[in-house]
């Protein structure tokens, strides 16, 4: 089997809203495919990693389907991947939810819950749900070319903590908290985020995925 | 902040979009996929699908509704109505849901709150209250789309359903839900004040103005807005900018 150099491949490990994806891309008029093994990952042009739920659920599934290796091989080779939600977090070099826990290591950081409590010890509402204004860096090609007041929809309880401020290409502001949204490095890209549910703004984030990327 | 969010619900009925006044004397509107498409391409924050009479046959029939809906709908989508085990939900998230709402299940059987949790992540767990009030600050839960009394208090139940793992509140007022006379503020707030994950209140909301006083008077985070759009005396197109133009800073929408 081969895949198309302009089909994106989205990793089917058993998480994640898959048909939602799937349906955004179909609406931007990319080309998709399903991929569950490591073999078909290696045949991957760019790689879509979903997630959903607790990070320790999403990284030991991951890693007992083996994929772990075809994942990084995947980005050292310099080929596109695109982590969403949690499979942004999964990105990361660990999380923290529900005990520590490895993740793929492919950008420097952590996953840690955010904060319940403002600067001025009031409660904050956790999970974090609903849409934020997102603070993007415009040079970005995800971002390339927006036409749209750029507010995204969220439904998270933990949060990136990336070492390196570089990598940092969207931010938004929950109840006082800055929280990183978005994340690059080089050919790697993560979306806190929902882009299949986020409207007009997110189709045009993953059309830019397809086609600038 | 996370903006303040207005949820378009749909209260489904076999294969129709149905409306009722306090849950009860359903009228047909028409077809809920056109509805849904309308509200998400004027700039709905959410989708909101309940099966009304779900729970009262124990079936769930809206995952081919769900699934058809979710096509070229890209915003979320909570569903409720006769969901009663983990099995339940997962059909429903496969079909293009983001989230469950569970009631009578629930209420019947706590466990199933923490089950799906654990399962799915409390970020896809709505417990979805149906309040009427018994007096004074105190109102009653109940269930079967609010045909059964429980004698369990709504403040109590909020918070348990809370500690179980529960992401967000869907709480709906039956003695104001169809009346078009406005929320019940004082029980929104009540519950908003209670927990620490999102309310979504509901029922009542007969003029723009209500959206305000819900967020404004009530500390709810969203507001569901049924009657209103269905029979379109208020455009969701219109509900945006004049929240903004309140001080409540929801979601800008372009125009299409």
């Amino acid at each position: 089997m081969t895949l198309n150099a302009k089909t994106i491949s989205i990793l089917d490990y058993g998480i994640g809203n898959l048909l939602s994806v799937q349906r955004a891309l179909d609406a931007v008029g990319a080309s998709w495919t399903m991929v569950k093994t490591p073999e078909e990952v290696k045949l991957s042009d760019k790689l879509i990693l979903p997630g959903v739920g607790a990070f320790m659920h999403c990284a030991n599934t991951l890693e007992a389907a083996g994929l772990n290796e075809a994942i990084i091989e995947h980005a050292n080779s310099g080929k596109a991947l695109l982590g969403i939600c949690v499979g942004m977090q999964l990105l990361f070099d660990y999380g923290l939810e529900q005990g520590r826990c490895d993740g793929l290591g492919l950008i420097s950081g952590y996953i840690d819950k955010i904060p319940d409590q403002q600067d001025d010890g009031s409660a904050r509402k956790i999970p974090h749900i609903g849409w934020s204004e997102l603070f993007l860096d415009e040079e970005c090609p995800l971002f390339h070319n927006f036409s749209h007041i750029p507010a995204a929809y969220f439904v998270h309880s933990y949060m990136v903590i990336p070492e390196h401020s570089n990598h940092v290409i969207a931010r938004c502001n929950y109840e006082g908290a800055d929280i990183t949204c978005g994340v690059q490095k080089e050919n790697i890209f993560g979306l806190q985020f929902h882009p299949e549910k986020s409207a007009q703004a997110g189709l045009e984030i993953l059309s830019n995925f397809d086609s600038r990327i | 902040m996370s903006r303040p969010r207005v949820i378009a619900r749909l209260d489904i009925k076999g294969p129709n979009l149905i409306k009722g006044v306090h849950l009860e004397g359903v009228r047909v509107v028409g077809d809920p996929n056109e509805y849904a498409l309308q509200y998400y391409e004027e700039g709905a924050d959410e989708l909101l699908y309940i099966d009304a009479v779900a729970s009262l046959y124990g079936r769930n029939n809206l995952t081919e509704v769900v699934h058809h809906t979710t096509k070229n709908i890209f915003i979320p989508l909570t569903v409720g109505g006769g969901i009663r085990s983990v099995k339940d939900v997962e059909l429903l998230l496969k079909s293009g849901a983001d989230k469950v709402a569970i009631n009578t299940a629930a209420v019947q059987n706590e466990s199933i709150i923490s089950e799906v949790s654990r399962a799915f992540g409390n970020q896809c767990t709505v417990i979805q209250i149906d309040a009427k009030k018994k007096n004074d600050k105190t109102w009653e839960v109940y269930v079967d789309g609010g045909r059964e009394k429980t004698g369990i208090d709504v403040l109590e139940w909020a918070q348990t359903a809370c500690e179980l793992g529960a992401g967000e509140i869907l709480l709906t007022s039956i003695d104001q839900e169809g009346t078009r006379r406005g929320m019940d503020i004082e029980l929104i707030d009540a519950v908003a004040k209670m927990v620490n994950i999102p309310v979504i209140a509901s029922g009542g909301v007969g003029k723009i103005k209500h959206i305000k006083e819900a967020f404004i008077n009530a500390s709810a985070d969203a507001v569901a807005v049924a009657d209103l759009l269905h029979f379109k005396r208020a455009k969701l197109s219109e509900i945006h900018p004049y929240l903004i133009s309140e001080g409540i800073q929801t979601r800008k929408v372009l125009g299409k």
